[in-house]
């Protein structure tokens, strides 16, 4: 049905119908950061999981191999970042050859007169390490922390002279410019199809919780050995594939425009809709779960009989989906071989009610059944002056992907700084409002 | 709790915010911006200290309900005001910014939209009557800066005799219900989920009391300025010839930070002293 209703240029959403990680949004974004960092070699143990993780790091490669062929600019932006993480393997490598030459302890602290000469002259290292070695600003930071006798050791200047300049969040935002995935910024911001950035922003949530908790610098030494491959990819987005996390769900707003929802009769539980199509008229009783039959007798409540238990459960479930069109609900009717339909509706459908409440499709007039109308929210929302007011009106589109969307942003010293004197602030007003009670 | 006992202990109130900020997902502030942060909280001690002695109520949060959109949707607005201060039958509200006065004097206007919807909002809710709106501006200027910098404490006195933080808003509530009715085409706005980014003239233009034009003081602060048509225009029409567009937006990582500083500042935090042995 899917397939169907796709063919017809009308897209669905279909929450929970596969892993996160399945989405196409996810197998494109990750299918890049394989072809940048490299894909983990496959070990000889076995196990579903890991064979099916396997077949979905495949398939990401697969996808990024067409996207780099269609165009060349993300051709080029691939290769200059394996380029530079090449680049900064290469020179914490040289460096690290410089502290043995020298017999120095990578934990001894860093001595700018001592140190600085041997490792900025070695030969082979590149400008950008270079450059950094000799920054007036890192030095600056070095000199400060000498001073205040917390010297930095020779590691974390070998360290961040050999680190890349950006997160994966970064990376991420940078992928952004290259026209498959702009594409989905776009026809968000035209109302088209909000689907792909939903999931966009889910991504950009699982990339923060990756910085936080491993690195929000990528340091050379963390390159090394395939360590970060293996931590990214194996670590995290291994744990992620295992745990099944399904699709954006936004509770509030929970279906993205432009695309028609496939639901389970559970899920639609308490939404309505103008049209509903129930597929599937059938639900076999197979009788009262293990779990009922145990406790059943154990607990002495009237409750309902355990013999007529699961025909109420599947009346139940009947009635939700019964019960959430608006204007027009359509009903798989399967005739044939093994084709059972389950009551209420093999009477419904065989008995008199059929013929006054129930029309079959080729008898249907489209004409008949009332236009949808787009209902308001009745549930008043409230707005900030500030983080929906004025945000908006800054820019709408700023306001749509990280206030909307919720994007998580990659690096905002703006929004800390704010918010850290704000918070201290109204601090010092408590203590000395304390102070005047006391006084 | 005497005068240097309250700076020792906005210092660490500081420290311990910074701290649980950065552990909730935000990022390190680069060493000279941290301190800048702490002192715009020392120095609103220093100056404002009448102000922040006889503070009322703080971090008020105002809420009006039962709003109609031009388009018929109900709504309600939220705002939250920093300090209220009564004082001899005088009640003034302030609204803290972490920006400087002169930028806070350009855009008295913007500042006086919103603080009147508050007073109103306030009033209606206290049964009380506003005296005075006013903001203070945190950021000080950078003679005050130069006056740290060289650690004399007589200038750094002198300086803040000159610094003038405080700006009055005028206090006035004939335009509520029109900034209330524009409250509510935005609200009409993002509910019909119109979201195009703003027009190229508008990033090249320089934004009120700011040296920086809107693309450079705002778009280059967004992340997601990779992928939006607006700013790709704009990059495209101030590249200079031969960049590559692809080379030039890479580049540009000028945030409010240049990449060394970045690296510098979130190695430190990043980096556990396990972390540092290779």
């Amino acid at each position: 049905m899917i397939n169907a209703l796709e063919a017809l240029g009308l897209r669905v959403y279909a929450p929970r119908a596969g892993r996160f990680l399945e989405v196409d949004e996810a197998v494109a974004v990750f299918g890049i950061y394989l072809k940048i960092f490299g894909k983990p070699a496959k070990g000889s143990f076995g196990g579903t999981d890991y064979d099916d993780f396997h077949k979905w790091l495949d398939n990401c490669i697969n996808v990024a191999n067409t996207l780099i062929r269609q165009d060349l600019a993300l051709a080029e932006y691939v290769k200059e970042r394996q380029e530079e993480i090449k680049t900064v393997i290469s020179d914490y490598q040289i460096l690290l050859q410089v502290v043995e030459q020298n017999k120095w302890d990578l934990t001894q602290p860093y001595d700018i007169a001592l140190m600085k000469r041997s490792l900025y002259t070695a030969r082979g290292l590149s400008d950008a390490a270079k450059k950094s070695l000799e920054g007036s600003y890192f030095e600056r930071v070095i000199k400060k922390r000498i001073e205040d006798g917390k010297p930095f050791p020779l590691s974390y200047v070998i360290n961040a002279s050999t680190s890349v300049d950006w997160s994966v969040l970064d990376l991420f935002y940078q992928l952004c410019i290259f026209e498959h995935f702009k594409a989905m910024f776009d026809a968000a911001e035209t109302g088209t199809d909000e689907g792909p950035i939903c999931n966009m922003s889910l991504i950009t949530q699982y990339l923060a919780r990756f910085t936080d908790e491993y690195a929000s610098i990528i340091t050379a030494r963390f390159l090394s050995d395939n360590k970060f491959q293996a931590t990214l990819f194996m670590g995290f987005l291994y744990s992620l594939f295992r745990l099944s996390e399904s699709e954006y769900e936004d509770a509030n707003d929970p279906f993205p425009k432009g695309r028609i929802p496939f639901l389970t009769i559970h899920q639609s539980k308490g939404l309505e809709f103008p049209v509903v199509v129930l597929g599937n008229a059938r639900k076999d009783n197979k009788g009262p779960q293990e779990v009922e039959r145990i406790v059943n007798p154990l607990i002495n409540r009237e409750g309902e009989p355990l013999d007529r238990m699961t025909s109420f459960d599947i009346m139940r479930m009947f009635y939700v989906a019964l019960s959430r069109a608006k204007n027009l609900l359509v009903v798989a009717h399967f005739k044939g071989t093994g084709q059972i339909t389950s009551e209420p509706f093999k009477t419904i459908f065989s008995g008199n009610i059929f013929s006054a409440n129930v029309t079959r499709i080729p008898n249907f007039h489209m004409s008949s059944l009332p236009s949808a109308k787009e209902e308001i929210n009745d549930l008043p929302k409230t707005y900030s002056y500030t983080s929906d007011y004025l945000l908006y009106q800054q820019c709408p589109r700023q306001y749509m992907i990280f206030r909307k969307y919720g994007f998580v942003q990659s690096y905002s010293q703006t929004m800390v700084f704010g918010n850290v004197v704000h918070k201290t602030i109204e601090d010092l007003h408590y203590l000395l409002m304390q102070r005047g009670e006391k006084l | 709790m005497n005068d240097q006992e309250i700076e020792a202990k906005i210092r660490s109130m500081f420290e311990e915010n910074y701290e649980l900020m950065r552990l909730g997902g935000g990022r390190a502030l680069s060493a000279d911006v941290k301190n800048a942060a702490l002192y715009q909280v020392l120095l609103y001690w220093r100056k404002m200290r009448e102000v922040a002695e006889t503070v009322t109520d703080t971090e008020v949060t105002l809420n009006l309900p039962e709003q109609i959109t031009p388009e018929g949707r109900k709504y309600g607005i939220e705002g939250v005001v920093d300090i209220i201060h009564e004082n001899n039958n005088r009640t003034v509200m302030y609204d803290i910014k972490t920006h400087d006065a002169d930028y806070v004097r350009a855009n008295t206007k913007e500042y006086e939209k919103q603080l009147n919807v508050y007073a109103y909002i306030w009033q209606g809710l206290r049964g009380q009557q506003l005296d005075q709106t006013a903001i203070i501006a945190m950021s000080y200027p950078n003679s005050v800066r130069d006056a740290i910098a060289a650690n004399d404490d007589k200038l750094i006195i002198k300086e803040l005799e000159n610094w003038h933080p405080l700006i009055d808003i005028p206090f006035s509530q004939e335009s509520v219900q029109e900034t209330i009715r524009q409250f509510g085409e935005v609200v009409d706005a993002i509910e019909s989920r119109e979201f195009i980014p703003p027009p190229v003239d508008k990033l090249t233009t320089l934004l009120p009391g700011k040296k920086n034009t809107f693309a450079v003081q705002i778009c280059r602060n967004c992340d997601a300025r990779f992928s939006c048509s607006a700013y790709r225009n704009y990059a495209r029409l101030s590249a200079s010839k031969g960049d590559s567009p692809l080379k030039r937006f890479l580049e540009d990582f000028g945030s409010d930070l240049d990449p060394e500083d970045w690296r510098v500042s979130n190695l430190e935090v990043t980096l556990s002293p396990e972390d540092l042995e290779i």
